[in-house]
């Protein structure tokens, strides 16, 4: 069993350091205790759960503190009702890389709107992305006007976490245009493409 | 899930058209591609919901932009 105190931390770190410590589980899996005291950071815990057929019991311990327990390797992951796009190696894993609201070279007009096909066809896959990750012109997909929100929030609510690039928010002053995901440093975005098993870049 | 509307357009010049067009007019229009249940083509569609599809094709039918076809997304 793997211990996190996560108290005094704000999200995105909370799931940063759970999904680490999953990563580090032995491949039969075994249990993380977190103790977090927000009740978002709590949330967040149990979608990412839910998505990826984990146990996960939360205590309150009074004061705003909650004691999580993930329990990975013993339960399957839940099935939906919809048919969905079955993976290649029926497993997930997969990170997708944003850095531009376009999809290719080529015609910027057909980039703009592949892109959003794209994401809409992300969110159908059985086993949604681990994560995606906004960064520089990609952040625009992201803001509260993206006429792709619907989709983005979509995998947010099956538990893909979403990670927007900080400083990209802050030089194009969007902080609080932001319809969906988590502010992310660049250390924060570095170690989700390190861990990916696999990474796509667009 | 929501049911929504899918309209698809002759070509993706038309559909990338209508998609601006629809949201100069203030729709929530979204982006989708073509189910493999509507066609074996691949393209574009956009997606609206059904209370606003009149209100879409005045729009298009404003900007002269034409309508291949009108479908319910399917769902599940």
């Amino acid at each position: 069993m793997i211990s996190i105190d996560a108290t005094g931390l704000v999200c995105p770190a909370p799931m940063v350091k759970t999904r680490q410590a999953i990563d580090a589980l032995p491949p039969h899996g075994g249990q993380i205790q977190i103790l977090v005291d927000n009740q978002m950071a709590a949330e967040n815990l149990e979608r990412m759960s839910r998505a990826a057929g984990y146990g996960y019991l939360c205590t309150d311990r009074g004061g705003g503190r909650y004691g999580i327990a993930i329990t990975v390797g013993t339960h399957t992951p839940e099935t939906t009702d919809q048919p969905g796009i079955p993976l290649p190696h029926g497993e997930g894993g997969l990170t997708v890389a944003i850095g531009r609201a376009s999809m290719g070279q080529g015609s910027e007009a057909l980039g703009e709107i592949l892109i959003k096909g794209f994401l809409y066809t992300l969110s159908q896959l059985d086993m949604p992305p681990r994560s995606l990750l906004f960064f520089n012109g990609g952040v625009k997909l992201v803001l509260s006007d993206s006429n792709a929100l619907v989709d983005l929030q979509a995998l947010a609510d099956k538990g893909t976490q979403i990670l927007i690039c900080g400083t990209c928010v802050d030089y194009y002053d969007i902080r609080d245009r932001l319809g969906v995901g988590e502010i992310a440093n660049m250390l924060e975005i570095v170690q989700e493409m390190a861990r990916a098993q696999r990474l796509i870049q667009l | 899930m929501p049911e929504e509307i899918l309209l698809v357009f002759p070509s993706t010049r038309d559909a990338i058209a209508g998609e601006r067009a629809l949201l100069a007019a203030n729709l929530p229009v979204k982006v989708m591609p073509i189910p493999e249940s509507l066609s074996d083509q691949c393209g574009i569609c956009l997606r609206l919901p059904p209370e606003l599809l009149e209100a879409g094709q005045t729009v298009l039918s404003a900007a002269g932009i034409a309508i291949a076809g009108v479908y319910k997304l399917p769902t599940a």
